[in-house]
């Protein structure tokens, strides 16, 4: 699977800024796709690839900051870089609370913001490498039996074939091949391996509280 | 004891000597006309004798017509009567010498009883010499109504503002309407009492005029120097003998100027303001008379200097606490004006940045270098013209009137306040009238009270759910006058309080001066206007002032 070339989002009211984060971006041979408010930024659609945002914290209607809490509820929030003509420090403080990944007064150094979008790009590269592959697992996990779910719950919990066999109410042998079925689907290697994904799923066993 | 017949000749006598040596003319007057008549009649009427004026009738020695209009025919007749009706009658007449000269007298007539009739007993008295002291009189009691009404209209220039040169010029004038060649001027002693000022001179000539403004003041130093240096009046009655003028002969040659008495003007405080003289082009001493001219041009022109000066003095004052009010707004402005100005900075930093890296580069794209460069040097005019602005509003400067668009003043404002209102998160509005007539204002002071009204705007509203955050910003022409409007939907004012917030030090920020609207007032009300305050009918404030409309339109 070859990755999408990665884009840096720029949303700043101020049209020469905008051309200078263009310019500045394409340096190191990325593409910028420029908004010049928060309102037409979230109008668009979101980016199907690695991207970063250089947001201006002081914009007309919604600021950076109100921008960066509506991207919060979003599944995949976007790693953001704040720029501001003149920031105080209770500003900062939110922002970087927040997950952002930089904060620059302008003017700035250009290494810096230039370090601080590739590090953008890098979480989200793996931000998505992450969700993918969620994503993978929980269509592999849809593809279980409800049955196969039980057993895969009690085997990530460290319980043996003979324990749940018990706890179903079913044979040992049962258990075994519903085990063999569940590490074939979630295409696991491992034992260790289905309880990482047990655990990035977050299942838990429910069935043993319910019928003990 | 004497006898009957001495008795009678002595009264006879002594009748006769009353007659004869009265100063005044006696006549005998019989059935209208004159039987006798003594020696002053005769030389009154200039007649050769006696003779000529036997037989003569009243009006023969009368003008025509009397004053009043009346023939003296006519009017000898009513005065004849009413004497015979009353025993005796006076009046006044204008009588006509046989000369032809005309000459007013006091006419009384007394009914005598003569060979059993009755004739008239006529005494002239000569009033000429009265008549001409009343004229004079009467002249002289106008010529000081007229002195006094003209005092009177410039002291009146004074309380209304006219301007101090009007004002000493008019008073000149006035001076030297009331003596016939006198030239008058009045100086002004510089602020640093060394120098003098030119005040007014309007017949003064011009050379002479030039030559004394800026003139030093001093012991030999003319009149006017000199009656400034020792505080006291110098008279010096030929200027080309003087040795006062001795530096200045040739000027006074020159201007045809010979004699000069000055006079100081002093304060109240008896500090000199200057001089007031008077000039003759002939040598002269003064008569007396002018010494009250004198008193009352070094009166008023003191009133004048003074009262200017206490003008300035405010108008400087004033210049410099608006001056004060405006920095500390720009002060409640500096994180939006750091803002502001960083943002050009910002994309100039970072542009040179990218072009030095570039040009360190082997195949430098020359086409690119050229275009961050172009943008650098715009925003480098952006960051100058945003300095520029916020410079003038911080530098101290002398109010100047001129004609202004109210909307222009209005949009400057609004550029100002524009990034502050979006920190706040309030959204201006603005509703500006197009063509608006002019208004005789200084810029900068309109500037700051608009600035001052939108800013207790945006903090009237930090408490004001953020969607509803309006400042509304509206010019109108109406009834003749130009007004500006600042609208805001804040906590508003309570109708009985609307007053008090002009007041000064009256404020309800945690740090505000509580000056601002006091000077922003001061400022409408220095430009003829009106700046009052009102609630708005959705909630809030509107504080709006109004500015006399000119003739002229600003597009």
């Amino acid at each position: 699977m070859t990755e999408k070339p990665p884009v840096v989002i720029v949303v700043d009211d101020d049209d020469s800024f905008r051309n200078f984060l263009s310019r500045l971006v394409s340096t190191i041979g990325l593409k910028t796709v420029p908004f010049d408010s928060a309102e037409a930024f979230l109008a668009a659609p979101a980016p199907d690839c690695p991207a970063c945002l250089v947001l201006d914290v002081q914009m007309p209607g919604l600021s950076g900051l109100d921008l960066q809490r509506q991207l919060a509820r979003r599944s995949r929030p976007l790693p953001i870089v704040f720029t501001t003509g003149h920031g105080d420090i209770p500003m900062t403080v939110e922002a970087m609370k927040a997950g952002a990944v930089g904060f620059f007064s302008k003017p700035f150094r250009n290494q810096d913001m230039i370090d601080a979008i590739k590090e953008g790009i890098a979480r989200d590269r793996e931000m998505r490498k992450q969700v993918e592959e969620l994503t993978e697992i929980q269509s592999r996990y849809d593809s279980l039996t409800s049955r196969e779910r039980e057993v895969f719950a009690l085997v990530t919990e460290g319980s043996l074939n003979k324990q749940i066999a018990h706890q179903l109410g079913t044979s040992e042998r049962t258990v075994k091949a519903h085990r063999a079925q569940v590490v074939q689907k979630m295409k696991a290697d491992s034992v260790a391996e289905l309880v990482r994904m047990a655990d990035r799923l977050k299942i838990h066993p429910q069935i043993t509280q319910k019928s003990a | 004891m004497i006898g009957a017949n001495k008795q009678q000749a002595l009264s006879e006598l002594a009748l006769r000597l009353v007659f004869e040596r009265s100063p005044d003319a006696i006549l005998l007057l019989d059935d209208g006309v004159f039987i006798d008549c003594n020696q002053a009649a005769v030389d009154m009427l200039c007649a050769a004798g006696k003779d000529e004026l036997l037989s003569l009738t009243p009006s023969d020695l009368s003008p025509a017509i009397q004053p009043d209009g009346t023939p003296s025919t006519i009017k000898a007749q009513q005065m004849i009567a009413t004497a015979f009706e009353r025993g005796s009658h006076r009046f006044e007449w204008l009588a006509k010498r046989r000369n032809g000269s005309e000459f007013p007298v006091e006419v009384l007539l007394t009914a005598i009883p003569f060979l059993q009739r009755q004739i008239l007993y006529v005494v002239w008295r000569d009033i000429s010499r009265r008549k001409e002291a009343e004229r004079e009189l009467a002249k002289s009691r106008e010529s000081e109504d007229a002195f006094r009404a003209g005092q009177g209209r410039v002291l009146e220039m004074i309380a209304q503002g006219a301007t101090l040169s009007d004002v000493l010029a008019s008073l000149v004038t006035l001076i030297e309407a009331q003596s016939e060649g006198m030239i008058c001027s009045v100086l002004q002693l510089s602020e640093d009492g060394k120098h003098i000022r030119h005040g007014a001179a309007p017949n003064l000539p011009e050379i002479y005029v030039q030559a004394v403004n800026g003139a030093p003041i001093g012991p030999k130093n003319g009149s006017c120097g000199t009656a400034m240096y020792r505080g006291e009046p110098v008279i010096v009655t030929d200027m080309l003998t003087d040795p006062l003028w001795e530096d200045y002969r040739e000027l006074a040659k020159l201007s045809g100027l010979r004699a000069c008495w000055s006079t100081p003007i002093f304060t109240g405080q008896g500090k000199v303001l200057g001089s007031f003289a008077m000039y003759y082009r002939e040598p002269q001493a003064p008569a007396g008379s002018e010494a009250r001219l004198t008193e009352v041009a070094t009166h008023i022109a003191g009133i004048a200097i003074e009262h200017e000066r206490a003008q300035n003095e405010l108008q400087h004052t004033r210049s410099e606490l608006a001056h004060v009010a405006r920095v500390t707004t720009m002060g409640e402005l500096a994180a939006s004006i750091a803002h502001e100005v960083n943002q050009p900075l910002g994309a100039i930093v970072g542009n040179a940045d990218i072009c030095r890296n570039w040009l360190q580069e082997k195949d430098v794209d020359l086409k690119q270098v050229a275009e961050a460069l172009e943008d650098i040097s715009n925003d480098g005019h952006r960051a100058s013209q945003i300095i520029s602005r916020i410079r003038s509003l911080v530098k101290k400067h002398v109010p100047e009137k001129a004609p202004l668009n109210l909307s222009d003043v209005a949009r400057e404002v609004i550029g100002l306040v524009g990034h502050e209102a979006q920190r706040k998160q309030v959204t201006i509005y603005s509703q500006l009238g197009e063509s608006l007539p002019a208004v005789e204002a200084d810029r900068v002071q309109l500037q700051q009270v608009l600035l001052n009204l939108c800013m207790n705007g945006i903090e009237a509203m930090h408490e004001t759910a953020a969607y509803q955050r309006h400042l509304t910003v509206q010019t109108v022409v109406l009834n003749g006058n130009v007004l500006a409007a600042v609208s805001d939907r804040g906590m508003g004012i309570e109708p009985a309080k609307s007053e008090q917030l002009f007041k000064p030090f009256h404020t309800t920020k945690a740090n505000g001066m509580g000056m601002g609207l006091a000077i922003s007032r001061s400022i409408i009300e220095s430009f003829g206007g009106k700046l009052w305050a009102e609630s708005n009918a959705g909630g809030g404030a509107i504080f709006s002032f109004s500015l006399p409309a000119g003739s002229q339109e600003i597009q």
